[in-house]
């Protein structure tokens, strides 16, 4: 309510309307601020999954395959669903396959085989 | 072709698919990559345009703009700190460099979070290294290649003291596979706007507030996750 002369503040104490209408003009004020000294997002231009999720991967094939972790790069990610990513992963020069939620839940490890085309 | 980089060679054509279940404990996967996973692009940053609500390319010369208009990259790649969901000890250095991200591992999944630049086209690279030496106001010396190309760099070709113009700025990250030197390293940087962009020979790049910060924290024989689709050179692995 900055601006609002405290007389004419009393004479209209007796309605809320004024008042109200006051508070959401000036909540209107702060968020159209806000919006205009937002700055713009960023984005990748293909979307791989988070990182800590692409280390979550590593670290179950590590017990899937039981392999030493330092052994252990995802190569590769996409979104498989809304709620859902695949990471391809070098398990110690072998290729696997990593299906993981977004919460951080695997939901599956299996070996992928590569061929060359003939 | 470069002594500093080759091209990945582990796909060169169709994939085919075979799903074998490990103890029988995990379901098939119904898809798989695309044989031109492991050599697709590198991935290039995407800025918002207010004006006309599209994603547009975040070029250099759009990087440049925008430092210019707004004195810093954007937000997005200011230094933070964020949630990290990792099994990885504090200490540890994790690179996203498709997202252009740095991330410190701190206690209590958080982690320090930096805006980067990585490798052009060609020169990404992904692995897992180490810390092997850390160095304030570092000599730069040019490769042999780019001392033959550019008079500039050919100056330089005994070494550039360190300094303002030195390119790997005020602090530099020496990575090592094993006690290898990998020639790559974390620096600063002399063009603050090309965070969030690839334009490096395959070193990452930090703002110098950044790299001074990261710096501080980070221990000798620390370990570094280099994430990247699409990298033409693996190290470590």
């Amino acid at each position: 309510m900055d601006g609002v002369p405290w007389t004419r503040l009393a004479r209209v104490a007796t309605s809320p309307w004024p008042a109200l209408a006051t508070v959401a003009i000036a909540t209107l004020g702060c968020q159209a601020s806000q919006t205009t000294s937002q700055q713009p997002a960023v984005r990748a231009a293909v979307e791989t999954a988070p990182a800590d999720l692409q280390l979550m991967c590593a670290a179950e094939a590590a017990n899937v395959y039981q392999a030493p972790s330092d052994k252990i790069l995802p190569l590769s990610s996409r979104r498989a669903s809304e709620v859902s990513y695949m990471v391809e992963l070098d398990v110690a020069g072998q290729r696997a396959m990593c299906t993981i939620d977004e919460s951080g839940t695997t939901i599956s490890v299996v070996d992928v085989v590569v061929t060359e085309a003939s | 072709m470069s002594t500093w980089h080759r091209w990945c060679d582990r796909l060169t054509g169709g994939v085919t698919s075979v799903f074998r279940s490990r103890t029988g404990r995990f379901a098939l996967a119904g898809l798989v990559f695309a044989a031109g996973s492991a050599t697709a692009l590198n991935v290039n940053t995407q800025i918002y345009n207010p004006e006309t609500r599209k994603w547009e390319d975040y070029s250099p010369n759009t990087a440049i703009r925008y430092f210019r208009t707004h004195g810093q990259t954007p937000q997005a790649f200011q230094r933070r700190i964020v949630s990290f969901r990792t099994a990885e000890k504090p200490g540890t250095i994790v690179i996203d460099g498709d997202k252009h991200f740095l991330y410190f591992v701190l206690p209590n999944f958080q982690a320090v979070r930096y805006g980067i630049g990585v490798g052009r086209e060609g020169f990404g690279w992904a692995g897992i290294v180490n810390i092997g030496r850390k160095q304030e106001w570092p000599t730069w010396t040019p490769p042999a290649e780019m001392v033959a190309r550019d008079p500039k760099a050919a100056q330089y070709a005994n070494g550039m003291p360190g300094g303002p113009d030195n390119p790997l700025g005020p602090r530099a990250l020496y990575l090592y596979e094993g006690n290898r030197d990998s020639i790559y390293r974390i620096h600063g940087t002399t063009e603050p706007w090309s965070i969030g962009l690839n334009v490096s020979s395959g070193c990452i790049r930090l703002n110098n507030d950044d790299i001074i910060d990261l710096y501080e924290r980070v221990d000798i024989g620390a370990k570094v996750i280099v994430l990247m689709q699409g990298a033409a050179l693996y190290k470590g692995v």
